[in-house]
């Protein structure tokens, strides 16, 4: 019996190169399923991912896709399709370099870059798998969020903004197309220490630290405690589970 | 890999019938030592088949209308490593606008969880272990003819909050499980309905009710270590319904 359990068929990790996204393709994999992902400049990295998730016995497909070019992003889809047969998971990891700051500071390009890669990316996202896991019987689509948005932390807006449309395209998902099988669930990440906290440049006394001290554990979490929340809401074992925002912070926005 | 409760120890109070019975029975498929509770005298006396699951769990007759009563637990094991908190009690027909009704549900829905939470928290501290309590969509929302219920389980929602965060430093993690609809004793009324039943199955996108299973893998999940970050949440398991 593996961890979490899926039906025949892959999942499709848009983001897979990642420091979470390795992760979340590595357990999917170990979970007996088998992966398609993207990735946007790190080939070496999605060659790494390819080998360890042959390793776990499973079979591994990658393609470089800007989510922002829709045509792409179906093509990718449909190639996923055409290699495995069916797709029963999809999971939205990706995450754009993040701006700590007041967002009237920001630079407005910033905010509009910020605003595509999330919201358009992910509505390209579903407008390319939606009607293939429909095909298929129904599934699962999960995305990486921010706990910001059950509890805001100051200056986070360029995170936490874009990432709430993330968020309600899910409940739109889970609202009008449930009646189709799929499901659409939130993962709101709190402090864990690698991925896209490592990229937040925070000076002592910044926003690591007092966000820190407003975790009730105590500590920063570690990847794998985001990867097994994530791959769980993906499996049959959450097949109830819709519409939902996780926050996986230690307590932070409780 | 598996999720594993193997050598774990687990308390489900309410695991007699309905949503606790569930929980109880997923656990035991993960190899849990599983104690179940209720409020009769013998597990025998509850209409549910007796399982091969819910066999293999010790049973204690426990009525928490007195919460002293959780001093007579006998518990069949040393330390324990997960409490679920499932009992609950509804009243219909308006009954619960009368004060002494309104006073009982919510003494079992939320004061009697507060109480076994606390009597078991020093040895839950001990095992770095977690707590599910289990609250209801009405944590969230109206239930027209139920002020107690909704009242109860509403407290409920920010009773996990802030044992969450006090109970962090004693390495207790606190989560909640708000299920929808889910044929049990408890949603008899509804479900024995065929035009009721109708009505719910249009509100609900995923187009089915739950399923104590479906409550169960939730339950195990949020008590393994692959949910060792998540703690203060009350997780809704609802097929979408309340979207």
């Amino acid at each position: 019996m593996t961890k979490y359990r899926f039906s025949d068929g892959a999942a499709i990790v848009f983001g897979g190169s990642g420091g979470l996204g390795t992760g979340i393709v590595d357990l999917l994999s170990k979970c007996g399923t088998d992966v398609a992902f993207t990735y946007l400049n790190n080939e070496e990295a999605a060659k790494e991912n390819i080998a360890k998730i042959e390793s776990n016995g499973q079979k591994g497909f990658a393609s470089s896709v800007d989510l922002l070019d829709v045509e792409k992003v179906e093509n990718f889809v449909e190639s996923s399709k055409n290699e495995f047969g069916r797709i029963h998971s999809v999971i939205f990891a990706t995450g754009p370099f993040l701006h700590i700051m007041p967002i009237l500071d920001a630079d407005p390009e910033d905010v509009y870059k910020t605003l595509d890669t999330d919201i358009k990316g992910f509505y390209h996202v579903l407008r390319a798998c939606v009607p293939v896991l429909r095909d298929g019987g129904g599934g699962s689509i999960t995305a990486l969020t921010t706990a910001a948005i059950h509890k805001y932390i100051s200056t986070d807006g360029l995170s936490s903004v874009p990432k709430s449309g993330v968020q309600h395209l899910c409940t739109a998902i889970s609202r009008e197309e449930g009646h189709n099988g799929i499901r659409a669930n939130c993962v709101a990440v709190g402090l864990i220490a690698v991925g896209l906290s490592q990229e937040i440049d925070s000076p002592p006394g910044g926003i690591l630290d007092q966000w820190m001290q407003q975790v009730p554990l105590g500590r920063a979490g570690d990847p794998n405690e985001l990867f097994d929340t994530v791959v769980f809401l993906a499996s049959e074992n959450a097949g109830y589970i819709s519409g939902q925002s996780i926050p996986v912070d230690g307590g932070y926005s409780a | 890999m598996s999720i594993d409760f193997n050598k774990k120890n687990v308390l489900v109070i309410g695991g007699s019938s309905g949503i606790g019975r569930g929980i109880a029975e997923s656990f035991v498929n993960y190899n849990a030592n599983v104690c179940i509770t209720g409020t009769r005298d013998s597990i025998n006396d509850y209409e549910e088949n007796i399982s091969k699951n819910i066999e293999k769990c010790n049973y204690q007759q426990l009525d928490l209308s007195n919460h002293d009563n959780l001093k007579k637990i006998d518990l069949p094991f040393n330390n324990l490593d997960h409490l679920i908190c499932s009992q609950g009690i509804v009243a219909y027909k308006r009954k619960e606008f009368e004060m002494d009704t309104f006073k009982k549900v919510v003494d079992l829905n939320l004061n009697s969880i507060m109480a076994s939470c606390s009597f078991f928290q020093e040895k839950l501290s001990q095992s770095n272990g977690s707590i599910i309590i289990i609250g209801s969509g009405a944590s969230y929302h109206s239930v027209k003819g139920n002020p107690a219920y909704s009242a109860s389980k509403g407290g409920l929602l920010t009773l996990i909050k802030t044992l969450a965060e006090a109970w962090a430093e004693n390495n207790i993690r606190v989560n909640g499980i708000a299920p929808g609809f889910v044929a049990t004793k408890l949603t008899e009324v509804t479900y024995k309905n065929e035009k009721r039943y109708e009505d719910t199955l249009r509100s609900i996108p995923l187009g089915r009710w739950g399923t104590p299973n479906d409550m169960g893998e939730l339950a195990c999940f949020l008590c393994s270590s692959g949910a060792s970050y998540i703690t203060g949440q009350m997780i809704t398991s609802d097929g979408g319904m309340s979207l």
